[in-house]
């Protein structure tokens, strides 16, 4: 069974029926890849600062394998006008240290969620369109917004709910436990940075009983020594298993491994922009001042030229999936229509002579080398499979992502490999602020690297974030992908990684594509 | 002797001001944290503002006063990642790489000397050969395959030694260490053998050197001619001259093993600070770096200093000038 149709039909049970529940039997020792740097769960959007957060702490709603938004400390939401929600907490629900969970805690914790200046990653979006937080009653909240937000407990229910009763606490209290007080499956006993980190079962869970009595986290960022750490049973558990080590895992017995196609999609940004774009040469490598890149049928010749097949077949054993599309199945904004590009190297060749290029032109690919597996390996068959269409790679160039993100954000690149993870219920935020027209004033299109503009788009994405119908939003994002992708080609999708792991006897996990490693996803067989 | 070290002081004083300033530099040119780790969600507005909250929109000359304003009274800044003061952040993994770098040299001299002395005063026996053969290995394999092998071999087939983390730990001074339990000194026997093997080798050639090159001299042929048995000869007279070279390259290799930590710490998942500063340059930690390379800095002054000054133990003849 799924972990969320657990939680959901989990917390449907009357809480009388605890005596039927199963008895804690086990302890479960996890090896787990990311370093957990602060337990404070509104510093940082990033997985060192959250990773353990899903497990202490529980946020307004749960989001589900599919992505979708299920009832957690809030039991239901309501729009009641145009800039105000209603939403209905749960009842009965307690902190560890034994406080009653009320609204209060939702008001502290939002406004503590956007008020964290020292953080290089604030919180602050998910809270950005929240203006007032109205207590009402103890288990009811108004929330006025700014402006028009449907998407409002999209973004607030990924902030975790923390104690009102520790008032103006800051990280260190968090990270000596005296803060770190949630009202998730599991309580904090310890915590040694860098090393590891021990929980023990909250009994009293509105979710039902947590499947193990005491966790062990233990962080081995070392790939191998993650393995190894398996395969000598010092860990039960370890995720982000080294793609090369899969078959041999596979092979070993009393060992299972756990795969499945993730959020995390690679792209290539094109420069839309730029005529004279800084890595783009003629078919002998001179400097170009026309910019084969803004047409489109370029764009869709080199996206029949990459045989993603063979990328995901042969760079990644197949622990990767073809993307022809940025949502993945499922998630608001998907296409049906959007399949990956076949590879058609004639057909490519007719685009690019009809696009006037038809011997083609130079270019350099760039990407990170220390941000996703295998990128570089990828990168590189991808030139020589654009190469076998006509076009000139003049290098391929790799960097460590300090150094490119800056650089690719900068625009100092032509073509260059992205990797997002968009596991929000639907597409609305990464279009707004991956593709609408960069607007500094408006806030929009903060992070088109490859400066797409299209109007018919645009509009399109606005109307979406306006519309509170979820049904009739998720098609507006599905018509505006459909322009993004299938007219426009103004990335392009290459493939999905997989999340994988790995537990010994007596233990499963499920796969998940949001790439968690919470407690909550690991069960005793 | 005063003037020496006084002079000594200033000279690290001096090296740790343009080591900062070096990383400003540094780490400017490559751009700032918040540009690598802001969520994907956020508008410019909100990246503006955390560039500025952080003072990164300051030209660099500003940034670089205010810090060394805040770290005259003794604040190096809070960890962009951590958001508690990098000081702090380094304080608790030092002693956690302390302890395997203390564990390690120690190996290095109970292993390498013995080892040294029968390679050097019996040259021709089958055991001085292996010895020298397998201390080649020693130096030249790679400590990150050495380390994985060690764990395949202890670890995942024997099934001996634990391969990952510190174990259990006893605080003292409110600092944790393992080597005071028995578990964790079953966690750091792994770690702290392949972050010796070098060590050992080095240690090992330099006695064995040391010893046959001494037992042509003078004053050995002397102490041999009046009866001196073989063992305070070789325990007295021939240690004490081989011990400069060694205690050199013990000494200095210290500093050296603390810095390289990185790659055992990384196998072993021991949080010592190696895998942190790796981390940390990553990600443009700035407070972190600057504080570690200042801990470092600091340490390699220290030891040399210790050297120095047991030099003048071992062999009577050296002096610290005042011109040193």
């Amino acid at each position: 069974m799924n972990a969320y149709l657990k939680r959901v039909l989990a917390a449907g049970v009357v809480l009388g029926a605890l005596g039927g529940a199963p008895a804690l039997a086990k302890d479960l020792v996890m090896g787990r890849s990311t370093p957990q740097t602060v337990l404070d769960p509104h510093f940082t959007v990033q997985p060192t600062g959250n990773a353990m957060a899903t497990d202490l702490y529980d946020g307004l709603v749960f989001f589900g394998e599919d992505l979708q938004l299920y009832p957690a400390l809030a039991t239901s939401w309501e729009p009641i006008d145009e800039l105000t929600w209603e939403i209905k907490l749960r009842p009965n629900v307690r902190f560890h240290n034994g406080a009653k969970f009320t609204a209060k805690d939702i008001e502290y914790s939002l406004k503590r969620a956007g008020s964290m200046p020292n953080s290089p990653s604030p919180v602050t979006p998910q809270v950005a369109a929240v203006d007032e937080v109205e207590v009402v009653d103890d288990l009811t909240v108004r929330i006025k917004t700014k402006v028009p937000t449907p998407l409002l407990m999209n973004q607030i229910g990924e902030v975790f709910i923390t104690s009102s009763e520790f008032g103006d606490v800051d990280t260190a209290d968090f990270n000596s436990g005296k803060a770190a007080v949630g009202t998730g499956p599991y309580r904090l006993v310890s915590w040694i940075p860098g090393e590891a980190a021990e929980l023990e079962a909250n009994p009293e869970w509105w979710g039902g009983q947590p499947e193990f009595e005491n966790v062990t986290v233990k962080f081995i960022a070392d790939s191998s020594a993650r393995v190894a750490a398996l395969l000598s049973k010092q860990v039960d558990v370890i995720d982000a298993v080294p793609s090369e080590d899969v078959d041999f895992l596979r092979g070993q017995s009393g060992v299972e491994i756990h795969s499945s196609p993730s959020v995390r999609l690679l792209f290539l940004y094109l420069d839309l922009v730029n005529d004279n774009s800084p890595f783009v040469t003629d078919h002998e490598g001179r400097p170009l001042d026309i910019n084969p890149l803004k047409d489109v049928r370029v764009r869709k010749a080199l996206s029949k030229l990459i045989d993603r097949e063979a990328i995901t077949d042969h760079v990644f054993a197949r622990l990767a999936t073809p993307a022809g599309q940025v949502a993945v199945e499922g998630q608001g904004g998907y296409s049906k229509s959007l399949v990956p590009d076949q590879y058609d190297p004639d057909a490519a060749k007719v685009l690019l002579a009809e696009a006037g290029y038809p011997d083609g032109f130079g270019l350099t690919l760039h990407c990170a080398t220390d941000r996703d597996v295998n990128t570089a390996d990828a990168i590189q068959a991808m030139a020589q499979m654009i190469a076998r269409g006509g076009i000139r790679i003049n290098a391929v160039d790799c960097r460590p992502y300090s150094v490119y993100s800056a650089e690719a954000t900068k625009g100092e690149y032509s073509a260059f490999m992205w990797g997002r993870s968009d596991k929000r219920p639907d597409t609305s935020l990464n279009l707004r602020n991956g593709y609408m027209t960069y607007d500094i004033d408006a806030g929009v299109g903060a992070w088109n690297r490859g400066r797409y503009s299209n109007r018919e788009f645009d509009n399109l994405v606005q109307l979406a974030l306006q519309e509170f119908d979820t049904e009739k939003r998720y098609d507006l994002l599905r018509q505006a992908t459909e322009i993004l992708i299938g007219e426009d080609m103004a990335i392009l999708p290459v493939y999905f990684l997989n999340a994988t792991w790995a537990t010994r006897d007596g233990f499963t996990f499920d796969a998940n594509k949001k790439v968690e490693t919470s407690a909550q996803h690991v069960h005793a067989k | 002797m005063l003037i020496w070290l006084l002079r000594r002081l200033l000279q690290a004083a001096l090296v740790l001001l343009a080591m900062t300033a070096l990383v400003f530099i540094g780490v400017n040119v490559i751009g700032n944290p918040v540009d690598i780790m802001i969520s994907p969600d956020a508008d410019q507005e909100v990246r503006q503002q955390a560039i500025s909250a952080l003072g990164f929109d300051k030209p660099l000359w500003e940034q670089y006063l205010i810090f060394l304003k805040n770290a005259l009274n003794g604040d190096i800044g809070n960890s962009y990642v951590f958001n508690q003061p990098a000081l702090d952040v380094i304080m608790q993994r030092l002693p956690a790489t302390l302890e395997l770098a203390v564990a390690a040299l120690i190996l290095s001299v109970l292993i390498g000397i013995p080892l040294g002395l029968i390679a050097g005063l019996y040259p021709e026996i089958a055991v001085s050969r292996v010895i020298m053969t397998v201390s080649i290995l020693g130096f030249s394999l790679p400590s990150f395959w050495v380390g994985l092998m060690l764990i395949m071999l202890f670890s995942v087939m024997l099934g001996w030694l634990p391969s990952i983390g510190q174990g259990e730990t006893v605080e003292v001074l409110g600092m944790r260490w393992s080597f005071l339990t028995w578990d964790g000194l079953k966690h750091m026997f792994l770690p702290a053998l392949n972050l010796s093997l070098y060590k050992i080798s080095m240690v090992l050639r330099l006695t064995r050197a040391g010893t046959s090159e001494t037992l042509h001299t003078e004053y050995i042929k002397f102490a041999r001619a009046k009866g001196l048995s073989p063992v305070r000869i070789v325990g007295v007279h021939v240690l004490k001259n081989i011990m400069i070279p060694v205690v050199t390259v013990v000494g200095l290799g210290f500093g050296g093993t603390i810095a390289y930590a990185v790659v055992t710490e990384t196998v072993f998942a021991w949080p010592g600070t190696g895998k942190l500063i790796i981390d940390s340059i990553n990600v443009l930690d700035r407070p972190v770096i600057v504080a570690y390379l200042m801990m470092i800095v600091t340490i390699f002054v220290v030891i040399n200093l210790l050297v120095d000054l047991s030099y003048t133990l071992l062999d009577p003849r050296v002096r610290l000038g005042d011109r040193g």
